[in-house]
């Protein structure tokens, strides 16, 4: 079990792994522990790293924003993916690079683009071919309507739906925890995807309320249906507790995590 | 966060013609246009999907959180099972979390939490690893809403940010970060503010902003707007009315 200071220093590190292009374009024979825990370090996963003081703006939405947002959300109404693939995909599976070089929704359809290839709906070449076809009429150019797509080729109904996709599943899974219990985050690996923040690992907190049950979103993002659902609390921490230099006595941080991510305090 | 040069500011301010409008091509719209057709193309959804949560997407906004902050202050029973059922007390007010598909949007899912401030207790949210945000009931999020500035900063320097916003709170009042990490969506219910009784819950609603929702500002009567700058879009979309 790592100390606190090395906890701290490896989540450090980590926000280091911006684009690289300080690194010597080779690869090492090995990388040591630190490094690769860096490495491993999911990029979406960011809360309490530094960053120097910016004025807070909104933004008027873009048209091909609304309508990214509304594709990627009909895409998952249709059953082709789900919100947590979409979260994995766009917020975590774009790397350092992309992830901060591009927009907002820029990741996300860029995303979809990636899933529809992944999962042979179309081919690399066939979307190509229509990013070509797309540029070649003009749109792009910000000028297209809001709304105008093509005759659609087919209107069968044939597409499939989800139904399912946001009802609870039976409260089946094994409920350990109660409101007011203690419980500490387990400190397992990064590999691939996580939604347990690096900044909670390994430090104990207290159930403030039990919630849904639903499948982690390690299984989730890969659309392992058939996992077993687990039980999601809301924890409270102590902010002292997450940050040793916090200085005020009564602040507190709540977040929500899965049964198997837990384990009863000591 | 990114910077936008082009604020409001009057339009006097420069007295030579416009410079021709050079529209760059935008890599995205073309993008999400290919990935649109070839869905609809191929059987994936159909272009009536697209309309449908299209007409959805266009009107959610804040003013649903607004009026369920107003109940909340004028109807105890109301505030009660808000807090009891978020999703079950929205659909009083009007708000469906099963908008548009039966089942809600693939994203929200369809648990709410209600967060409910005190004179002891602030709480503010945020979703540090995507955007997590209760569209239903407040709309699209904010832009800073989804910076890493904000992401990064809120869980671990809360009382720095919220200065930033204006907000500048005692250390005797805990505050308390909500990071939206999973499925549960979270939205404020304020401190009703003095010099508000009387008031009617569409005077109340008023000064609910999205901003008092998020819990990086607080309700005060005269205050109907939120005071964060606005970027500009290149190509907005349209104002709709419903």
């Amino acid at each position: 079990m790592p100390s606190r200071a090395e906890i701290q220093q490896l989540y450090d590190n980590s926000a280091q792994q911006y684009p690289m292009t300080h690194q010597s374009p080779d690869w090492p024979y090995e990388v040591p522990h630190d490094k690769y825990v860096a490495y491993m370090h999911v990029p979406h996963d960011i809360g309490g790293t530094p960053a120097a003081p910016t004025p807070f703006e909104d933004k008027e939405e873009e048209i091909w924003e609304l309508n990214t947002y509304i594709t990627c959300e009909v895409l998952g109404w249709r059953g082709i993916w789900n919100s947590e693939e979409r979260r994995r995909r766009a917020d975590n599976d774009v790397g350092a690079t992309l992830y901060y070089g591009l927009p907002y929704y820029g990741r996300w359809i860029w995303s979809a683009a990636r899933m529809l290839v992944d999962k042979n709906y179309v081919s690399l070449t066939e979307l190509t071919e229509k990013i070509a076809e797309v540029k070649a009429r003009g749109g792009g150019n910000g000028q297209s309507a809001w709304w105008n797509p093509p005759k659609p080729a087919m209107a069968d109904g044939s597409a499939s739906t989800r139904a399912d996709a946001n009802t609870a599943p039976a409260n089946t899974a094994p409920v350990r925890f109660n409101e007011g219990d203690r419980v500490r985050v387990k400190d397992a690996p990064n590999l691939f995807y996580s939604r347990t923040q690096m900044y909670v690992r390994g430090l104990t907190g207290t159930i403030a309320r039990r919630i849904y049950q639903t499948l982690a979103p390690e299984d989730e993002a890969w659309n392992r249906d058939d996992a077993p659902p687990q039980q999601f609390y809301i924890i409270r921490f102590r902010q002292k507790d997450l940050w040793p230099e916090y200085p005020f006595d009564n602040d507190t941080l709540q977040t929500e995590l899965p049964d198997g991510w837990l384990e009863a305090a000591r | 966060m990114q910077r936008s040069t082009e604020h409001d500011h009057p339009a006097d301010a420069h007295d030579h013609p416009a410079a021709p409008v050079v529209d760059e091509v935008s890599e995205f719209e073309v993008l999400e246009i290919a990935v649109r057709e070839l869905a609809i193309e191929k059987g994936l959804f159909t272009a009536d999907d697209h309309r449908k949560f299209a007409e959805w997407g266009e009107q959610i906004g804040p003013t649903g959180g607004a009026r369920l902050v107003a109940k909340a202050w004028t109807d105890p029973a109301f505030k009660a099972r808000a807090i009891a059922d978020g999703v079950a007390a929205c659909r009083e007010i009007g708000i469906d979390w099963g908008e548009p598909t039966g089942w809600g949007t693939p994203s929200d899912y369809m648990e709410l939490q209600v967060l409910e401030d005190t004179p002891a207790l602030h709480h503010v949210i945020v979703c540090t690893l995507c955007s997590c945000y209760p569209r239903p009931l407040l709309g699209h999020s904010p832009y800073w809403y989804r910076s890493p500035n904000y992401r990064r900063r809120i869980v671990r320097w809360p009382r720095q940010v919220l200065a930033e916003f204006g907000l500048i709170l005692p250390p005797e009042v805990e505050i308390r970060v909500e990071d939206s990490n999973q499925k549960g969506r979270f939205m404020v219910l304020p401190v009703r503010p003095a010099g508000t009784e009387g008031w009617t819950e569409a005077q109340l609603a008023e000064i609910v902003t999205r901003d008092c929702m998020i819990g990086v500002a607080l309700p005060r009567p005269g205050t109907t707007a939120d005071e964060t700058p606005v970027a500009k879009a290149r190509h907005p979309v349209p104002e709709v009315h419903h």
